[in-house]
């Protein structure tokens, strides 16, 4: 495999650790951020290639395949990973006409967002909520075939560019000990894009997995699963070992 | 010219109305502009589609053909700004709403998808209720600032630019092919920083729809404005003249 930099996509498990604590002085939450130690940081060092992090905590599967667009990278022969969510996240356009994801589909998600950009979309929540149901097209939910164009879409880039490489698979996850996608979704896929999903070098878990253990020592703490500085480095070289794979 | 690809992206203004005129994608003016240079194409293009549908057209269908060309040209023809862009659940691609009006709104709950799209107006037209959208289109009447729907096309126009950067070899060119009015100058508010990119400069910033907007004779049908045939010729007339000229700049 030939690249010349790497253009990571994904949500919080890609963007690198946060820390929060409550100043108890200042009554006020002290975030520190860690973007040093995410696991692109720790791929690009191995592979001795510069990177760029598009990533965006909170951001949906849909929102993940668009984060190329945003690039300013000039890489000739980029390799373009792909670092995929849970599926509950609402993909939508927020009046600034950019793409943005709703956290999740509660009631709560809703309200937090209007707050956050007074934006109403409690009004089009019921329609974003039928999103969870089979559809009577194929029986899958709205969420399920946004993740199967999702992933068609990134797998599209290497025709857009001829000299880009493209990898994909499930990081985050709310099934964390079993296969993330049925087989049946999986059918949906050619062979050349399975080929693709880093997950073949976890038994199809996704990475999240690496990062979870009972003595919590790869995740932020014993309440927060994101991945520290120890399970991103636990997540690049599973890329890493998928990379060499395929090279 | 120096293109070896054309693609096109666009609404039905591009797409050229296929199962009307009937000739295929060869009959629209990204075909016969493709013929003329002796090039292969593929014209993305969908009757209806949003300007955001459209920045995103390339990513959502599949163009073997263009992974071949060392030099392609992508050319995005702009619509209405009032098109709602959603994502359809049964497919879970992106989908456009032809316009904002409850009738045109017709996947899923229109109650909601109704109130969202207006949501985008909310700044300017806080309480507008059906009978006023149908008197106070937010196309045919100009107000001060930007909407999110014009907000939307700034974007649009943003993602459109950015296939030069994901793809070094090709070239982009954008502008406004169909409009509300197509006897009005396209909103230069939209066009920095990227207006070296834009095609209207060579139509005195009218979008294209105005070369076919007077006369019936370029109209598909007495009531409908879409370009027939001789109409397509017109816009692939245009850009035949452009490409020839300095490959389009």
């Amino acid at each position: 495999m030939d690249f010349d930099g790497i253009i990571a996509c994904g949500d919080s498990y890609t963007i690198g650790p946060v820390y929060e604590s409550e100043d108890s002085v200042l009554k006020h939450v002290l975030t520190v951020r860690e973007p040093q130690n995410a696991w692109p940081v720790f791929l690009a060092k191995e592979l001795n290639v510069p990177y760029v992090n598009l990533s965006r905590g909170g951001a949906s599967n849909t929102e993940i395949s668009f984060q190329p667009l945003q690039t300013t990278s000039t890489f000739k022969k980029p390799l373009m990973i792909f670092g995929f969510t849970i599926d509950i996240r609402y993909p939508f356009f927020g009046r600034d006409g950019k793409i943005t994801s709703l956290n999740g589909m509660r009631d709560s998600d809703f309200e937090l967002e209007d707050s956050f950009r007074e934006n109403q979309v409690t009004l089009a929540k019921d329609y974003m909520q039928r999103f969870l149901l089979p559809t009577k097209g194929n029986g899958y939910t709205g969420m399920d075939n946004l993740f199967v164009e999702s992933v068609k879409r990134v797998m599209n880039y290497e025709k857009i560019n001829t000299n880009a490489t493209v990898i994909w698979g499930d990081i985050h996850s709310q099934y964390l000990y079993e296969e993330h996608r049925s087989p049946g979704l999986k059918k949906h896929f050619t062979n050349k894009t399975m080929s693709r999903c880093f997950n073949s070098v976890t038994d199809w878990f996704p990475l999240q997995q690496l990062s979870t253990s009972k003595d919590h020592g790869f995740q932020i703490s014993e309440s927060d699963c994101h991945p520290n500085k120890y399970g991103c480095q636990r997540y690049a070289e599973h890329i890493q070992k998928f990379i060499a794979s395929i090279s | 010219m120096e293109y070896d690809y054309l693609l096109a992206c666009g609404d039905s203004f591009t797409e050229g109305c296929q199962d009307i005129i009937g000739n295929g994608p060869e009959g629209t003016w990204p075909g016969v502009v493709a013929e003329h240079f002796k090039i292969p194409f593929s014209n993305l293009a969908r009757g209806g589609a949003s300007n955001t549908e459209i920045a995103l057209q390339p990513l959502q269908s599949i163009i073997p053909e263009f992974a071949k060309a060392k030099r392609p040209l992508i050319i995005f023809g702009l619509t209405v700004p009032y098109r709602l862009p959603y994502f359809q659940p049964s497919k879970g691609v992106i989908h456009s709403h032809y316009s904002i009006l409850p009738e045109n709104m017709n996947e899923g709950d229109v109650r909601y998808l109704k109130k969202f799209a207006l949501d985008m107006l909310t700044k300017y037209y806080p309480d507008m209720d059906d009978t006023e959208i149908r008197q106070r289109s937010p196309c045919n009447e100009p107000h001060e600032g930007i909407d999110g729907y014009l907000f939307a096309t700034q974007q649009s126009i943003k993602i459109m630019m950015q296939y030069k950067i994901i793809n070094p070899n090709a070239e982009v060119m954008w502008g406004w092919i169909h409009n509300s009015d197509p006897e009005d100058v396209v909103d230069r508010k939209l066009l920095l920083p990227y207006r070296d990119y834009c095609f209207n400069k060579h139509s005195s910033w009218l979008p294209l729809q105005h070369l076919t907007n007077k006369d019936e004779k370029y109209w598909l049908k007495a009531n409908d404005q879409h370009p027939n045939e001789r109409g397509i010729q017109l816009y692939a007339d245009f850009f035949i003249q452009l490409l020839e000229n300095n490959n389009g700049f």
